[in-house]
């Protein structure tokens, strides 16, 4: 079952343009959207929360469509934005007495455990907090709500390693619930390795894939070996390729192929989500100057 | 709907102080100009700084993820001048009934004198709202200034027509006295509501095909 499907999106702008696009984030498990800078992932969560207008296109959350029932949808949302959008010259506890009664499942006690368990005192100001603390406290907000779905937007940008690996302990924790489902959108691949189920990686407005990890790293593989070996038929095989003085490195599209291929002739390896997406953006590019 | 106008009241806590303060300065201590401006530009005041906040806050972000609808935001804001205006009002006639018995000052305060308060801050709101939501960030201060500008154009032109209708000068003070006050005031209201339900088409209109936090 999915909570989240898109068909035909579109979104234009004077310098960028996102889509068409479709896709499916699967109910109950850990989406991480990755893409390089630029790629349209913030695009398309502010798309997804109505922040957005759409071109084109339709999005359907919970089987319901936006924007039309937008507002239901909504409450079954727990946003956390890239930025602190929260108002920064009042207290914790003076925001949370704006935002809770928006929310009908709004769980005080779940409010209070969460920022004993992040170290937030209701009545800092929330200018006066570093900008990990702000992205715990917009998850805070986001748990309390009793949202069946968290989309966040780069919620580890910019965090120092120990409160990036904190954030996503938080959110392995949460999908205990497995009803839970979490869509979040990073460039730094390492924190999807840590929890992610699925990818989907965006580049240039488009999806280029959506699967799981497992099949990722099962269909992929990094091989590395003497530049001897690149024909053109075998430069076929690799989603990208980059040549060194010596030899190369390249990602190729199906591992059996590749061991079939090249056997013990050279070193192969299952790649990272920073190799595929690494080797995925740069043969992309080789093509399209190609093309041109 | 009301959960943002709630929003709108508490978001501005402390600025509170300054609307109190205006109000005691030029409703007990400096009492020699009308006290028509001392109902409006607290109303003006608290519309402004409430929206500034918001976009240094990009709260718009913030708002546009609750599960209210652009709709509702929009209504939400023009609802929340309401409850300014009317705030204004009970500023301006709490002044004067401390100044009338507990000073022994006299006035001259009139049902007119609400009317025209009514209408300076729906007038300024029906310019002011619409142009927030179209430059947004980018634009406050441009917003701020071209409903500023447009009132005081407004102010001359409606003048100028009256003056063409009334003759000019103390002539035409003399005929607008000549009208029954609860004539004018209601004029004034009319007018002014007309011009802010409309200005609230325009801003839904506005809003429900942008970028929020833009």
């Amino acid at each position: 079952m999915n909570a989240i499907e898109v068909r035909g999106l579109v979104k234009k702008y004077s310098s960028f343009a996102l889509g068409s696009l479709d896709l499916n984030v699967r109910q109950g498990y850990v989406t991480g959207l990755v893409g390089p800078n630029g790629a349209g992932k913030s695009t398309l969560i502010k798309l997804l929360m109505g922040l957005s207008a759409a071109g084109a296109g339709e999005i359907r959350i919970f089987g319901e469509q936006m924007p039309e029932q937008e507002a239901g949808i909504k409450a079954r949302i727990g946003f956390v934005s890239e930025e602190n959008t929260l108002y920064e010259h009042l207290s914790i506890d003076a925001m949370r007495s704006i935002y809770a009664p928006f929310y009908k499942r709004w769980d005080a006690q779940t409010f209070r455990d969460c920022l004993n368990r992040f170290e937030l005192s209701p009545r800092s100001r929330i200018r006066s907090l570093s900008k990990g603390m702000k992205m715990k406290l917009s998850l805070a907000f986001a748990l309390s709500g009793g949202a069946e779905l968290l989309i966040m937007d780069e919620p580890t940008a910019g965090l120092d390693p120990v409160f990036r690996r904190e954030m996503l302990e938080i959110l392995s924790g949460l999908m205990l619930d497995e009803n839970r489902t979490i869509l979040f959108s990073t460039h730094i691949t390492t924190d999807l390795d840590r929890i992610a189920d699925y990818i989907v990686f965006l580049d240039r407005g488009t999806v280029v894939f959506n699967e799981s990890k497992e099949d990722l790293f099962d269909r992929y593989a990094l091989i590395k070996g003497d530049k001897k070996w690149l024909d053109r038929d075998v430069r076929q095989a690799f989603v990208g390729i980059r040549e060194t003085g010596t030899g190369f490195e390249g990602l190729a599209r199906d591992r059996g192929e590749a061991i079939r291929m090249f056997g013990d002739g050279a070193i192969i390896e299952t790649p990272t989500l920073e190799d595929i997406m690494y080797f995925t953006v740069r043969g992309e590019r080789h093509r399209a100057e190609s093309r041109a | 709907m009301l959960n943002l106008v709630r929003k709108d009241l508490l978001v501005l806590r402390w600025h509170y102080l300054f609307v109190a303060l205006y109000a005691l300065l030029f409703g007990l201590l400096i009492t020699k100009g009308t006290f028509i401006l001392l109902g409006a530009l607290p109303a003006v005041m608290m519309l402004v700084m409430g929206s500034g906040l918001e976009l240094k806050n990009r709260s718009l972000v913030f708002v546009g993820s609750l599960p209210v609808t652009r709709g509702q935001i929009v209504r939400a804001r023009y609802a929340t001048a309401l409850v300014f205006t009317a705030a204004g009002i009970a500023v301006t006639v709490a002044m004067n009934l401390i100044n009338r018995y507990a000073l022994g000052r006299e006035h001259g305060f009139s049902g007119l004198m609400i009317a025209f308060i009514i209408g300076i801050v729906l007038f300024f709101s029906a310019i002011y709202l619409p142009a927030y939501y179209w430059l947004g960030s980018k634009g406050e201060h441009v917003a701020l200034g071209a409903a500023l500008a447009l009132i005081v154009l407004a102010g001359f032109v409606m003048s100028g027509v009256l003056g063409s209708v009334y003759g000019s000068g103390y002539e035409l003070g003399v005929r607008l006295r000549a009208w029954p006050p609860i004539a004018l005031g209601g004029l004034v209201v009319a007018v002014s509501v007309l011009l802010f339900v409309l200005s609230g088409c325009i801003s839904y209109r506005i809003v429900r095909r942008k970028d929020l936090g833009t």
